[in-house]
């Protein structure tokens, strides 16, 4: 049997109680590119919190390259949304890349391997010459491509990002996204995002996660759709239906 | 006082100094940038019921503080990370609660208790050379233990959820941090004693941590810092005839004071 990246049947989840994710089913097959898109309090970082392990379901089944998900975090590479780290905290960009090499399982593991993976990490979001400097002294934008650099640093077979260019420049998110289409070779993707113009380039699938999940096939995306696109949450909030952006949504 | 160094008592208060330095030097660095000084200071009060127990058992009560810290300790870490409960609420419970504890078994054990003072509040000048045999041997622990796992114990100071997401035994080595804490203030308890415990834990990584870029710098510099405070604390006390513990104590605060200020200074300068 293959073992898919990301398997997820009927998955549920709430908070004390609030739902936040309702019979979610994805599958997400090796060397595939997926975005997630969606409106606030949608549950993408949930979402990508079960596939981490950090959170459990309520419901349903989670296997992450045909494993229970907290045993396969080494082979995930994680950019979180927000993190709840000290801005003060006396580290340097390098350290701070460094961390991503820990855990055990990593490839490549040994200060040579550790060393080559960090610094090519930096390299790939020109960060490099910013190796020595302290992680407080970023702008927020240069810190994101850090932790870009932190989850590249650590080899993974999976990379999960949770909008990772956020706060990124208009260069650089390109520079992201033409480096994801480069490494989407070796590995697959989940992207969460708001910047749905962009993506319909690079990504294979597009799911969008309000409570529920619906896709759309990229080749559906063009660009007069994408105006839509964004129509797409606030209508599902608004009226609770399904709605019709490019053909019909369909539960996979 | 140059006479006062050919006392054996004087030479061993000297060398508990400096081995307690070390501990809480490099101890009180992830004390500090992982913000848990009050989790250090609920297991040092705690650790009162340990004292308490080794008067009741007519052990020497620094035989019973170290496994009655350690499972404080451990019991603050178990339920802060398992349950839902506030964390500062677990602690504010085990830290009245092992005082209570230790004035319970006092009043329990028949008599005096001797040098009850002095475990509170420290007493230097009665270090014994089988206490600093003990000093030595914790120290040794510590030592070991930061240098194998630093890289991991950097990871859960600086993020813990992501130490996760990236597959590190995250509770079983934040329980191994606080050992760590319950180790250095069973050191720290024969030189400053339990009520000051505290300060020693903190004031000489606060002050590194202004001015050093990494974890490893404030690592060399804090107990530098440290030992700079209980030598010329225990020389003044010597001097002065004052409290040893005390005096410490107020010359660390005085100079985080003064460094503070420095580096207000300047930044307005720079
Ligand atoms: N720790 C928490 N406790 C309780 N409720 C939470 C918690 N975190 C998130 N929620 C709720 O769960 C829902 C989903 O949150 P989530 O962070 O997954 O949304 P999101 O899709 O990532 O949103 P955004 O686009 O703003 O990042 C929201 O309604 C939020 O209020
Ligand atoms: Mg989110």
């Amino acid at each position: 049997m293959i073992q898919h990246p990301i398997e997820i049947n009927d998955v549920s989840f709430s908070y004390n109680g609030t739902d936040v994710l309702r019979g979610v089913n994805l599958t997400v097959r090796s060397g595939e590119f997926l975005a997630i898109i969606g409106p606030n309090g949608g549950g993408k970082t949930t979402l990508l919190k079960i596939i981490l392990g950090l959170l459990k379901p309520s419901r349903g089944e989670v296997k992450i390259l045909g494993k229970p998900p907290a045993s396969a975090r080494h082979l995930i590479g994680y950019v979180p949304q927000h993190s709840a780290y000290d801005r003060q905290f006396p580290i340097t960009v390098w350290n701070t890349v460094l961390m991503g090499r820990l855990g055990s399982g990593k490839p490549d593991i040994g200060d040579s391997g550790d060393e080559e993976s960090v610094a090519s990490a930096l390299r790939a979001v020109d960060m490099l010459s910013f190796r020595a400097r302290q992680i407080g002294q970023l702008s927020e934008g240069q810190r994101q491509r850090v932790f870009v650099a932190r989850a590249l640093a650590s080899k993974p077979r999976l990379l999960l990002m949770d909008e990772p260019t956020a706060s990124v420049d208009i260069v650089m998110q390109a520079g992201i996204y033409e480096l994801l289409k480069e490494i989407k070779k070796e590995l697959t993707i989940v992207l969460v995002t708001h910047d749905i113009g962009v993506i319909a380039s690079y990504v294979d699938k597009i799911a969008c996660l309000s409570g529920e999940i619906f896709y759309h096939d990229s080749k559906e995306i063009t660009p007069e759709s994408v105006e839509k696109m964004y129509g797409c949450p606030v209508e599902l909030i608004a009226h609770g239906v399904p709605h019709r952006v490019m053909g019909e949504h369909r539960h996979d | 006082m140059i006479e006062a160094l050919q006392y054996e008592f004087m030479q061993n208060a000297l060398l508990a100094a400096l081995l307690a330095s070390t501990a809480c030097g490099i101890v009180g660095t992830y004390v500090v940038v992982k913000r848990i000084v009050f989790i250090a200071g609920g297991i040092s009060h705690a650790a009162f019921g340990g004292i308490g127990l080794g008067y009741w058992l007519g052990i020497n009560p620094l035989w019973a503080v170290t496994p009655f810290s350690l499972a404080a300790a451990l019991a603050i870490g178990l339920i802060s990370q398992t349950s839902k409960t506030a964390e500062d609420t677990t602690i504010g419970v085990f830290w009245s609660l092992g005082m209570a504890l230790g004035i319970i078994f006092i009043g329990l054990t028949p008599g005096y208790a001797p040098d009850l003072f002095s475990y509170l509040f420290g007493n230097i000048l009665t270090v014994s050379t089988s206490d600093l045999y003990i000093l030595l041997a914790l120290d040794v622990v510590i030592i070991g233990t930061v240098c194998l796992l630093r890289r991991e114990f950097q990871a859960i100071a600086f993020d813990e959820e992501y130490a996760a997401a990236s597959g590190l035994p995250v509770t079983a080595l934040y329980l191994i941090l606080l050992a760590l804490i319950a180790l250095t203030v069973v050191i720290l308890i024969r030189i400053v004693g339990i009520i000051l415990v505290i300060a020693l834990l903190t004031v000489p990584a606060a002050i590194s941590r202004q001015w050093a870029t990494s974890l490893s710098k404030m690592m060399w510099i804090s107990p530098l810092w440290a030992a700079f405070f209980t030598c010329s604390g225990l020389v003044l006390s010597y001097l002065l005839d004052i409290a040893s513990g005390a005096t410490i104590i107020l010359i660390a605060g005085f100079f985080y004071f003064l460094s503070l200020l420095l580096k207000k200074v300047n930044r307005r300068i720079v």
